[in-house]
């Protein structure tokens, strides 16, 4: 409140918190003819783009930190991805400990962001809660759980990438600076605690009651040389269809420019919505989970291929046990590598790379000019693969909604949304849901 | 953070600065923090913290926080805000995404978590454009020195009350 000249009292409302960081608020437009649905519109936005034409004329060695910036939840994923794509254009293989710190320091994005989804965002849905806030008051042990693993994995991070947050330390070939052996054992009693704690969290999961709504997928996965797949793969794996190479994915699944956003959708060539993230994960590389993440999967009777998207929160739990088991093995194995980072001579060349970033495969392409500038970058973010997919089950969902009043219908469309966890780059807070009725 | 360095107990604070380098003016707060910490004050550049921002309020510590608003004041306005009034208030923030937990959304957490939150500031400063890029708009270009002043001597204010 401010005064003014004459005393006064003006009552004002300050948006701040994330909404400096809205371009467009989410809207969710339903259009009903005849009592039937017949168009259903998310509209989001997407920072991507914008760094695409920014990269272009820079030089190869400031995209990774230029990537970083995308997203404030997701950093190493956008790293990881350009790294990969910037190494195979210019025939750079990073050895051996250096991927496994790759995979060590991914292990923390991926413990940070399920952690910050299962228990302050997917939990309250299912608790009966408007938000993390409400829920606080009366499951604050539960809150308390989630805020120590999603500690754990910064402290990962924060190590490995320099910073918690925007991370600096990844690099072409590597990183700037390698973690001594010391300090990185440091951090196994909380990764063994986390394992435990990440184990209870599956079984919680597992008794939420989710609503029925079951969806025919097209899973879409990177594969997984390495285990389950994480910060490289070399193939793209489709449910029911041929694997895709990395170079070829921009082709198979080539991306449109909708009206009413402003993120671009992606579909398989023949115009078939799928679906990328934990689910997708599961259904190709359920036999690739650490045996810590299996066993406990086996024990709450978890399939492999989860149709039901309410149901993911149970999938990202059980990655969570996969990253804590996973980041604990990494540590205890971790022997300081010779060098922090391979090399890079520039040359000009393209190169794809993909790694799975917490909510999906995300695909990066630069074009490289002699002197190792950018001409060319585009990044396929997950949310934009996952939009058509998520148009498409809200449309099924909608013919449920006309009956309901509007802010019921409104919290039954977020529910849905939220379930796939869009990285919207923090630009959706509210879910503006438009009912146009024609002939009305 | 860590820091006793600087005059006025200026250096005692923790300055949290929080925006996206690429947002337009969401970069000033980004900026500010720049330049105070040119200034000798112990700052820190916190992005997009979401929840994280909770591990960065220590209780024992005043912390002044910067952000860009976007609502309710006037493209270079400077407003300042004791960081107790954003944790009451009734700020936008539940969201779809996990990529939507803000600064008033950590605080209120934090308090029904039952966690000390740190005698502190909010230090906002107006903002006209968010779309993606890295160039402010003129208001807040022009309002950037003004808003370094007023956070430093609030930083000061701050830590002179320790």
């Amino acid at each position: 409140m401010t005064r003014d000249d004459a005393g006064e009292v003006e009552e004002r409302t300050f948006a701040v918190d994330l909404l400096t960081r809205v371009e467009g608020e989410g809207a969710f437009t339903l259009k009903v003819a005849g009592g039937e649905v017949v168009d259903a519109r998310l509209k989001i936005f997407e920072a991507p783009r914008f760094f695409e034409a920014f990269l272009r004329e820079r030089s190869m060695h400031e995209v990774i930190d230029v990537v970083a910036r995308i997203c404030g939840i997701c950093p190493i994923a956008y790293q990881m991805s350009a790294a990969r794509a910037l190494e195979r254009a210019l025939g750079v293989e990073p050895t051996a400990p250096l991927l496994a710190l790759r995979r060590l320091i991914y292990c923390g994005e991926w413990i940070e962001s399920h952690a910050l989804h299962v228990f302050m965002l997917h939990a309250p849905d299912f608790l009966g809660y408007p938000s993390a806030v409400e829920m606080a008051a009366d499951h604050r042990a539960l809150v308390e759980r989630g805020l120590r693993m999603k500690k754990t994995g910064n402290a990962l991070i924060e190590l490995l990438g320099g910073r918690a947050i925007h991370p600096v330390s990844p690099r072409i070939g590597g990183f700037s600076k390698a973690p001594s052996r010391r300090r990185l054992r440091e951090l196994r009693d909380d990764l063994a605690r986390s394992v435990d704690e990440a184990r209870e969290t599956v079984r919680w999961a597992a008794t939420l009651d989710a609503p029925s709504f079951d969806v025919d997928y097209t899973f879409v996965s990177l594969s997984g040389e390495r285990g389950y797949p994480l910060e490289s793969g070399e193939t793209i794996l489709v449910s029911g269809r041929a694997p895709v190479a990395l170079d070829d994915w921009g082709d198979a699944s080539p991306e449109m420019q909708v009206p009413h956003s402003t993120a671009l959708h992606a579909r398989l060539a023949d115009g078939t919505a799928f679906l990328c993230g934990p689910m997708a994960r599961l259904h190709h590389h359920a036999e690739r989970l650490h045996p810590a993440a299996a066993e406990v999967m086996a024990e709450v009777g978890l399939e492999r291929s989860v149709t039901n998207p309410y149901r993911s929160i149970v999938v990202r739990a059980v990655e969570l046990v996969h990253a804590f088991a996973e980041a604990l093995d990494l540590v205890e194995a971790y022997e300081e590598p010779e060098a922090p980072y391979v090399d890079a001579a520039p040359r000009a060349a393209v190169g794809c790379g993909a790694t799975e970033a917490p909510r999906g495969l995300l695909w990066h392409r630069y074009e490289l000019d002699a002197e190792g500038l950018v001409r060319d970058a585009r990044i396929v973010p997950p949310t934009s693969q996952n939009q058509a997919r998520i148009e498409e089950d809200l449309v099924a969902l909608a013919p449920t909604l006309l009956a309901l009043p509007h802010e019921e219908a409104t919290h039954r469309c977020e529910q849905l949304i939220r379930a796939y966890d869009p990285c919207i780059s923090c630009a959706t807070h509210f879910l503006d849901l438009r009912i146009e009725r024609e002939g009305v | 953070m860590t820091g006793e360095r600087g005059d006025g107990g200026a250096a005692r604070v923790g300055v949290i600065a929080l925006g996206s380098p690429m947002g337009s003016d969401d970069a000033a707060a980004l900026l500010a923090a720049e330049r105070l910490r040119a200034r000798g004050l112990d700052v820190f550049d916190a992005g997009r913290p979401g929840p994280g921002l909770l591990d960065l309020l220590d209780p024992a510590r005043p912390v002044l926080v910067l952000d860009v608003v976007r609502r309710g004041v006037a493209p270079g306005e400077i407003v300042t805000l004791p960081l107790e009034a954003l944790a009451s208030a009734a700020l936008p923030g539940d969201g779809v995404s996990s990529h939507g937990v803000g600064l008033g959304d950590a605080l209120r957490l934090a308090r029904a978590l039952g966690r000390a939150l740190p005698r502190g500031v909010f230090l906002g400063l107006g903002g006209a454009s968010f779309g993606p890029g890295d160039a402010l708009s003129p208001a807040v270009e022009a309002a950037l020195d003004a808003y370094v002043d007023a956070a430093e001597a609030t930083a000061r204010e701050l830590g002179a009350a320790e």
